[in-house]
């Protein structure tokens, strides 16, 4: 098995081993069906709930999409309708706040969270992993915060008027504050924290003992450190939760019902609203809409970013990697500092 | 070299292990993990799935086997066993109801599915995929737009029934207040929708104990927005709040000064559109300027009206039950609810727990009167309840004959059952059933009186509202659309957002944005009726509109209507 695998990568690389290069071995009929059995039911699964519903709903949007009635193939009708919507150019504008807000609420201080609480003792460390892997009902939890923002009884209220004196707040009420409000329960369970907190302690001490003895500070450390090893991590997670943000629908729901006005409609609230109004046609539209906007925005992020922590000229082209002249797993943690080079390529990542 | 066997290892003559290994295990898994996703692959495409789809309604056909699904109770369960009637005397006297019907119908069965046909979105997914129980409400294929419903119907949501009421002779049975009512139901003269119930609409319910306690009057059915927004502020304490409303409340003043999203003031003709019609905000925008801030200085300097974004409907009226709300909006039937342990709001078992009776203790009125003389808030409602149209013939036959019996001789004998077992006429006359759909002559036999049920002083005004003439709609004279339109969507937005956000709103901006937003959305849709249809129907609806408001409201015809109608109306229609 191991001499298999190595000249399986030995091919890969293209490097030639000797006279005699191996060639991979054709993999027996009865190999083929074995792999192709494991393998159908994902496929199947996927085709059937993936990418049928999906094109269907592709080509659904150039008909009338009529339930019953004869369906009648209509153009580009529902598209141009939805592309001129007053309420669907809302709904991005909405989503793309809730994004934006999400991702710097529930994001980005997960990151900042995870890196100060490393300094902390190894038991407080234990404490938070455990606040933070306690199962929680994302809806169960909206439907209390949902109590706890009424401006009639709620304690955000009373804490408002009474601890901190301010006039009574609108709290959901208000459309230019309702997204914050929907955002800042996630922000309470911290989101991705405990995947930043697995990593970090992922990272061998030596680097960090390494940057320490050539006089960096903490900042420098995390800047230098923490961070480029958390990019692969974050680099995922953001992409996830861009993805998750644009198709934020069950707490706008259950708390606001896309109100006051309107404020706080997400796209698939409003795709849900149109096929209350039995537009089904111009609910699949914004659907596609909605696909081909989180498809630009992971592609164009998919180019620009580098997430690879060990080799910084590496450059990312549509997911396929150029190689780069040194091999992935000697590359070490070269940027931790600039004259740490030598204790860092004498440690190994991971070990 | 890892030890387990496979060609090329076997071809070295290496042994073969006893029993399973791993990855015969693997295989296996692999193999059969296969084959079971193939049954919900084949089920996706109705292959080989006999059990959850409506094959039984499929199957119908044969004049003797005909199965009627029913979702729970709605609109009946199915035949329950000796044991549960043995258990619960409401199922006993069910069984006894429907049993001459079904001795008079050998070879039709009722089969009970879980299904909620209140969803929207899974009644539309079970009727697209064959699925569908054989009755459920025709209001919920449009979510209780009036429009939208009759758009679902004429697109085939909903079975033809048209000749099935005929042959029961449906209409002769109908009470009065009914009938008016029901000819509204039509779509291009058919009828897609069996009757199921009547109401007298929302209107205010109003706690009389606490009016009497701060030493005020009740109010009357000729009451303003006025009078209303005195009593509420009368009766704001620290601890009550004077009216609780939902998060649509400012709809109801608004209403009362006709505006509206189809009928009058703010929707006009307009036949050289691809649509027909067009929205107006801004001829009469200081008008709903004023209003809008009258209804936010209630809200926000009075601070007489409970509402929040995130209440539901059901808080506010608990809240009114338990007294920290002097009025609510609501339909008139929440006040008739039985005191039954198993309704979770109930007035009268709330009465109960006061020890008074429940005209002591709550009071309905009709929505308030506009400033000038509108009228029309609350007003008759009929919930029609709609067949199957994969139903065939015989099927639709026998699901409509026994709803029309069960709307009478089987109502009839329900009602006696159930003043047998609880000599409390308040659950005999429970709900909507204060204005049973039939005349009294069909339900001769049933104990009692609604006016001895829930008081002299209610019923007065449900029948107040209930013989008051019906105010003429679009659909009526305009044939209904099976392409759904432009929503309501921006309205509510405009509308919730000026009841609740406490920040100040530039009114006529919002008015002028909701105009344009209504009209550019009105414009990408196109009508499938023809310009002269649509003209001779706008012009008939009008017409009947100005004979209405002459009629029951002169002051509104003189002061509103008519100069609306001249300036804005009568010149679209040439």
């Amino acid at each position: 098995m191991a001499s298999a695998q190595a000249e399986v990568t030995l091919a890969r690389s293209g490097a030639r081993t000797d006279e005699t290069a191996v060639a991979v071995p054709r993999q027996s009929r009865r190999r083929r069906l074995e792999t192709g059995l494991f393998v159908l039911p994902a496929v199947l699964f996927q085709l059937c709930w993936g990418w049928y519903p999906l094109i269907a709903a592709f080509l659904l949007s150039f008909t009338n999409a009529r339930v019953r009635s004869p369906i009648a193939f209509t153009g580009l009708d529902s598209y141009l309708r939805m592309w001129h919507d007053p309420l669907a150019i809302q709904a991005f504008r909405v989503t793309a706040l809730y994004a934006g807000l999400t991702i710097l609420l529930t994001f980005v201080v997960p990151i900042i969270v995870a890196i100060l609480l490393m300094e902390m003792p190894r038991h407080a460390i234990r404490w938070m992993m455990l606040l933070w892997f306690i199962p929680l009902s994302v809806l169960a939890s909206t439907l209390v915060f949902r109590y706890m923002y009424n401006t009639q009884y709620g304690i955000f209220q009373w804490v408002a008027t009474e601890i901190l004196h301010l006039p009574p707040q609108p709290f959901l009420n208000s459309a230019s504050q309702v997204n914050f409000w929907i955002v800042f329960p996630g922000l309470l369970f911290f989101g991705p924290g405990l995947i930043y907190i697995a990593t970090l302690q992922g990272i061998p001490r030596s680097y960090y003992e390494a940057a320490e003895i050539e006089g960096a500070s903490f900042w420098r450390k995390v800047w230098t450190i923490s961070i480029p090893r958390l990019r692969p991590v974050i680099s995922m997670l953001l992409i996830f939760s861009i993805i998750g943000s644009a198709q934020a629908f069950e707490l706008q729901q259950i708390m606001t019902d896309g109100g006051p006005g309107g404020a706080s409609r997400t796209v698939v609230l409003y795709l849900y609203t149109l096929l209350q109004d039995l537009r089904f046609a111009d609910a699949t539209v914004l659907g596609v809409y909605l696909f081909l906007g989180v498809m630009a925005i992971v592609a164009i992020y998919r180019l620009l970013v580098n997430d690879d922590p060990d080799a910084p000229t590496r450059r990312r082209w549509f997911g396929l990697s150029r190689p780069s002249g040194t091999p992935v797993h000697d590359a070490g943690a070269a940027s931790a500092t600039g004259t740490a080079d030598g204790a860092q390529r004498r440690e190994q990542p991971g070990v | 070299m890892d030890g387990y066997p496979d060609a090329s290892s076997l071809s070295h003559g290496n042994a073969r292990r006893a029993g399973m290994t791993r990855r015969d295990v693997l295989r296996a898994l692999a193999a059969g993990s296969t084959a079971l996703a193939g049954v919900p692959l084949l089920s996706t495409f109705g292959i080989g799935d006999a059990a959850v789809t409506a094959a039984p309604a499929r199957a119908l056909g044969q004049a003797v086997d005909v199965t009627l699904i029913t979702a729970a109770d709605l609109p009946y369960p199915g035949i329950p066993t000796a044991e549960v009637q043995a258990s619960d005397p409401g199922m006993k006297a069910y069984a006894e109801a429907i049993q001459p019907w079904l001795d008079e119908n050998p070879g039709v069965k009722l089969e009970q599915i879980t299904f909620d046909v209140y969803d929207q979105e899974a009644l539309l997914v079970a009727i697209s995929g064959g699925t569908a129980p054989s009755f459920y409400p025709a209001d919920v294929l449009g979510e209780w737009d009036e429009e939208l419903v009759l758009a679902s119907e004429k697109s085939g949501l909903a079975a033809d029934v048209t000749d099935q009421i005929a042959q029961n002779d449906l209409e002769a049975k109908l009470a009065d207040y009914c009938l008016a009512l029901w000819k509204t139901k039509e779509v291009e003269g058919r009828h897609y929708a069996l009757p199921y119930g009547y109401n007298c609409g929302d209107g205010i319910h109003y706690r009389i104990d606490l009016i009497k306690q701060a030493g005020l009057e009740e109010p009357t059915v000729d009451w303003t927005w006025d009078d209303l927004r005195n009593l509420a502020k009368a009766l704001t304490t620290d601890e009550i709040k004077g009216i609780g409303m939902h998060t649509w409340g400012l709809a109801l003043p608004l209403a009362a000064e006709a505006w509206g999203y189809t009928v009058l003031r703010n929707r006009l003709p307009a036949p050289e559109t691809s649509w027909n019609w067009k929205w107006d905000f801004t001829t009469n925008a200081e008008e709903w300027a004023d209003r809008i801030a009258w209804f936010r200085s209630m809200m926000f300097e009075d601070q007489s009206i409970l509402a929040d974004i995130a209440m539901e409907d059901d808080e506010i009226d608990a809240q009114f039950i338990q007294g920290t709300v002097a009025m609510a909006n609501n339909n008139s039937t929440y006040h008739t609810t039985s005191p039954s342990p198993s309704v979770e709001l109930s007035m009268s078992r709330a009465a109960d727990e006061l020890g008074k009776p429940i005209e002591e203790v709550f009071g309905y009125v009709p929505h308030p009167v506009g400033n000038n003389g509108f009228n029309a808030t609350s007003w008759g409602q009929m919930d029609t309840m709609a067949l199957n149209p994969d139903l065939d013939t015989t099927a639709l036959d026998k699901a409509a004959s026994l709803h029309i019996y069960m709307m009478g001789p089987g109502f009839v004998s329900q009602k006696r059952a159930a003043y047998e077992e609880t000599n409390d006429l308040r659950y005999v006359w429970t709900g909507g059933d204060i204005t049973p759909l039939y005349k009294p002559s069909e339900l001769e036999g049933i104990p009692g009186t609604p006016e001895e049920a829930w008081g002299e002083a209610f019923m007065k005004n449900v029948r107040y509202v209930a013989n008051r003439p019906l105010m003429p709609w679009p659909h009526w004279f305009i044939p209904p659309q099976a392409e759904a339109g432009p929503s309501s969507t921006p309205m509510d937005d405009a509308r919730d957002r000026w009841f609740l956000d406490r920040s100040e709103p530039d009114i006529m901006a919002d008015l002028k944005t909701l105009e344009e937003t209504m009209n550019q959305q009105a414009a990408s849709f196109t009508s499938e009726i023809p310009d002269d249809q649509f003209i001779a129907g706008a012009k008939a609806f009008y017409e009947a509109q100005a004979a209405y408001w002459e009629e029951n409201s002169p002051e509104f015809y003189t002061n509103v209507f008519k100069p609306w109608y001249d300036s804005l109306v009568a010149p679209a229609l040439g």
